[in-house]
């Protein structure tokens, strides 16, 4: 592949037209650079919204195309419920909505009888809820909605399968603790956030934080905070929304828990700049994450946000790729992401860098990030609302990504037309006013927290001699303080 | 290993007018004109109107297997420095144009193919073209000793974070050495390794141009929201003035390889838990037996309700994760398992669980049931990749490519899945499973206290 790495989420749109880069000096063999037509309008399409007798919002977004219902569960008990002692918890009672059965069906019957409608049934853990996703072709709708309707109100939780589930579960995490770019999410959130606030910990837990939970734990989780009024029904595709309300609320009738979704948490206090580094000897590339707490998704600077990083790590052209990888050779990819949640969620750099060029590689990449706050060219701004806008007319072309773009709408607790806002709000921003947003949005550089996994016999005394930061802290892969 | 995602399955493929009917087979209809410039380039064109997007695919009929001895890593290299400018496209200007107005790009490169695709709102289509046609003009003119070695710098960074950096990785570049002899297209890896990319000269990549980047060569899908007419002056306009050249001669197909006994080897990563790999060749890509062999992994491997998942993971308790795939390509597929332990147990073990599923495989072969599970989850994936702007063009290229007839789409697409009957299904599991094999056990560098502990009380 050409890329990896770039962030390809950065969902945003305006269709205001932007003239086109100018090619060079010389003409090309084919004639002059076409000169395109104006974009035909186009606007986000909003979907409807109804509730069930029993007060489940169902969200509905119609389209034919292709005979095809995508589905999104959103359960309001995300890892931010997590006890801090029981990390992944809200992961794992998700998982074993299934695996632990449902009415009548034994986890593996449940997992026949969704493999048989034409999907595996996927969970998704966020910072905010759990994400229950499954695909059907339109035939299978009203099956899929009844099984999902059982495993969400009859759940089982047979203590056997949570034997099995934990024991695999467990494994998987212990195999992220060998994988670089899994080990450096884990200390870049932890040292983020530190011990004392949820996004500090690990969705999907650890080893020792999955070992300890017992089934009850899981069953008393799912009665406080599983209910009609904290799931939320998306549905994307071949479904008439009246169909779509009548079958979810048929599939969870009967269901009468009063849980309610949690408040957010509150705002974390953000530590000071640092170098943190974990060691993983031999290692040919070196895992960086460089950022800092920034906004949360209902922020009104969210549409500046979404433009600084397109234009730092968001396509081809944009300057952290432009610098890294093909100036500089570095790096085959490097991104820039708001992680976005109700509370104020991370700025994060990503990137793997050769390990003989880690530190100038991570100077060009904190200097690039300073630059950030002088105003950008009129162009550059352009050029980003484009990109922006293209992705989101991309995204609602299709099924799945539409699910993701109203699925975060959702989970935020924004209005629906909440795309078609941003696009306005995109429309407006201006140099001038995204330099100032900048300032919040992009620390400084003494603030910005870089967490290295890499080969540190080689890659730490050039990185301390680049003294951009005044506190350098070992952790271990689990983002653990080392003395 | 292909650096792309299988073309059978993983593609992603968009629709016409597909229908669904209660109880019967969804059936697709992906509507196309097809016709061949002067010069041989092949144009499909694909109209689209439910998205105000366009989408640029070109297929080049070259991949890793073409490369010369001692250039493995190349094909994917030139990928690379199709981007880095011509005279009157200079360097960076072929992403600045059209991300200015909204357009984006990729490419791939695989063992068989390489593609090149934009993708942007429908007034860039000229745009798209324009850029297309310049480059494939005139980029040997501007080649230069710089170019070459800042993509290799960033092809070795690419090797690096996919296979050498990763746990398990290099277990991908060890594979194709051992399923294929010396001698075989398919030896090396479409990676390459870094002495080949270092030993790549500006000589080569215009030689490699020269030879298979011509309008014969290659096959553009046009998909999107604009009206044929246009579509067909543009792309006359701009790919009609590439010179007419002879077809490249291609990798001649090699023997069908087959391993005469199984053989096995044992490498060490730093890694905690134990992981088997199993290869057998199979059926080549859209030929007799490929799709047989796609549900094949399905059966035994996809989600939770399937056969190896079920025992190993499951029932019990060796592996944390089984996958199945059918890597398929153009000259022979591979067949590849692998389970990763849970701690505590090891490969030698995760094989033997293996082997009883398969001998269970032969006695209780795969019901109806089984099969429709396995089928439902390929088709609910092929759709799922129809819906995406991209994915109408890679549909039309790869059945272009696999059978010179982008129309099979209506037929095969989802047709070679329907036609799988359980007999046909365990008659080819018997036949490519019953081969000799290749494993590669794969164990921690250090006999690790922490795998004894990794496992916390209560755990298992």
């Amino acid at each position: 592949m050409r890329r990896t790495g770039l962030s390809m989420s950065l969902l945003i749109a305006t269709l205001a037209l932007p003239s086109l880069a100018l090619a060079g000096a010389r003409p090309s063999v084919m004639g002059a650079q076409p000169k395109p037509a104006p974009m035909p309008a186009w606007t986000p399409p909003v979907p409807q919204v109804s509730t069930t007798a029993g007060g489940t919002q169902v969200i509905v977004l119609p389209r034919s195309e292709v005979p095809l219902v995508h589905i999104a569960v959103l359960v309001r008990a995300g890892a931010e419920s997590d006890p801090p002692t029981r990390a992944g918890l809200s992961a794992a009672v998700a998982t074993m909505l299934q695996e632990g059965g449902a009415g009548k069906l034994g986890g593996p019957e449940l997992a026949q009888a969704f493999a048989a409608l034409g999907d595996e049934l996927q969970q998704r853990p966020t910072r905010d809820g759990v994400v229950l996703g499954l695909t059907v072709q339109t035939r299978n709708l009203d099956k899929a909605l009844a099984l999902l309707g059982d495993l969400l109100v009859r759940p089982r939780f047979d203590a056997a399968e949570w034997t099995r589930a934990r024991a695999r579960i467990v494994s998987e995490l212990t195999r992220h603790r060998d994988e670089p770019r899994d080990i450096v999410e884990v200390v870049s959130a932890r040292a983020l956030y530190g011990d004392d606030h949820p996004y500090g910990r690990p969705l999907r837990g650890t080893p020792e934080s999955i070992g300890a939970i017992t089934i009850e734990e899981l069953r008393s989780f799912y009665g406080k905070s599983y209910g009609p009024k904290t799931v939320t029904f998306l549905l994307a595709g071949d479904v008439a929304p009246a169909e779509a309300t009548r079958l979810v609320g048929a599939a969870l009738s009967g269901w009468t828990s009063a849980a309610l979704p949690p408040p957010p948490p509150a705002t974390a206090k953000p530590g000071p700049g640092r170098l943190v580094l974990v060691d993983k000897p031999g290692a040919p590339q070196s895992e960086v994450r460089v950022g800092h707490i920034a906004i949360a998704r209902a922020s009104s600077d969210f549409p500046s946000a979404q433009v600084i990083q397109m234009v730092l790590g968001g396509s081809f052209t944009s300057r952290l790729v432009q610098n890294l990888r093909e100036k500089h050779g570095y790096t085959y990819g490097v991104s820039a992401r708001y992680m976005t949640a109700r509370a104020p969620g991370p700025f994060v750099v990503h990137s793997a860098i050769r390990t003989d060029v880690t530190a100038p590689a991570m100077k060009e990449l904190i200097d690039e990030l300073a630059r950030i706050h002088q105003p950008l060219a009129p162009a550059e701004l352009d050029k980003a609302r484009a990109l922006l806008g293209n992705n989101l007319v991309e995204g609602f072309s299709e099924g799945g990504a539409t699910v993701e773009l109203i699925g975060d709408l959702a989970l935020h607790d924004l209005p629906l037309d909440g795309w078609s806002k941003q696009v306005a709000a995109l429309a407006a921003l201006t140099p001038a006013s995204v330099a100032k947003a900048s300032t919040t949005l992009v620390a400084p550089s003494e603030e910005l927290t870089a967490v290295v996994v890499g080969d540190l016999a080689k890659i730490e005394a050039p990185l301390r001699a680049l003294k951009i930061w005044k506190t350098v802290e070992h952790r271990d892969v689990d983002g653990k303080l080392l003395p | 290993m292909s650096i792309t995602h299988r073309l059978a399955l993983g593609i992603a493929t968009f629709v016409g007018l597909p229908c669904a009917l209660a109880a019967a087979p969804t059936t697709v209809h992906i509507a196309f004109e097809k016709y061949t410039l002067p010069n041989g380039l092949t144009v499909i064109l694909h109209e689209d109107h439910h998205a105000p997007t366009v989408t640029v695919d070109a297929w080049v009929r070259v991949g890793s297997k073409e490369e010369a001895p001692g250039r493995s890593g190349f094909a994917h290299l030139f990928e690379h420095l199709m981007f880095m400018g011509t005279d009157g496209v200079p360097n960076g200007e072929f992403d600045s144009i059209m991300e200015a107005a909204g357009g984006q790009n990729n490419a791939s490169t695989s063992e068989d193919r390489t593609n090149y695709f934009e993708t942007g709102p429908a007034n860039l289509l000229e745009t798209f073209l324009w850029l297309e046609a310049d480059r494939l003009a005139t980029l040997p003119d501007a080649m230069n000793k710089e170019k070459v070695d800042l993509q290799r710098d960033v092809v070795k960074n690419e090797r690096r974070q996919s296979y050498e950096n990763r746990p398990y990785g290099r277990v991908e570049l060890q594979l194709p050495e051992h399923m294929y002899p010396a001698t075989h297209p398919y030896h090396h890896t479409v990676i390459g390794s870094h002495e080949d990319l270092t030993a790549a000269s500006v000589d080569d990549v215009k030689n490699f141009f020269r030879t298979y980047y011509v309008a014969s060569n290659m096959s553009l899908v046009v998909s999107g929201d604009f009206a044929s007419a246009d579509a067909k002056k543009l792309v006359e306009k701009y790919l009609g003035k590439l010179p007419r050249k002879p077809v490249p001669a291609h990798q001649e197909p090699a023997p069908i390889p087959a391993l005469t006994k199984s053989e096995s080897m044992t490498m060490t990563d730093a890694v905690q838990l134990e992981r088997a790999t199993l290869a057998w060749h199979s059926p080549a890509a859209m030929t007799p037996g490929d799709a047989e062999c796609d549900l094949l992994s399905g059966v035994l491997g996809v989600g939770k309700s399937s056969r190896l998942y079920e025992a190993l993971v499951h029932e019990k308790k060796l592996a944390g994760a089984v996958e199945v795939e059918q890597h398929s390509q153009k000259q022979g597929s591979m067949f590849v398992i692998t389970a990763t332990a849970q701690p505590g147990h090891t490969a030698a073990e995760l094989e033997a669980a293996i082997d009883v599923e398969l001998a269970r495989l032969a006695k209780s072969p795969p019901s109806a049931a089984e099969l429709d599970r396995a089928r439902n989850l390929v088709e609910t994936m092929i759709l799922r990749g129809l819906e995406r702007p991209l994915g109408a063009a890679e549909a039309l290229n790869s059945f272009e490519f696999a059978y010179g007839d982008p129309g099979k789409v209506d037929t095969e697409l989802l047709g070679r899945y329907d036609a799988v009957t359980p007999a046909a299904l365990a008659s080819r599991a018997t036949s490519v499973l019953g081969a000799p094999r290749f494993s590669i056990h794969v164990l921690p560098e250090k006999a690790t206290p922490e795998k004894a502990t990794a496992a916390p009380k209560g755990a298992r």
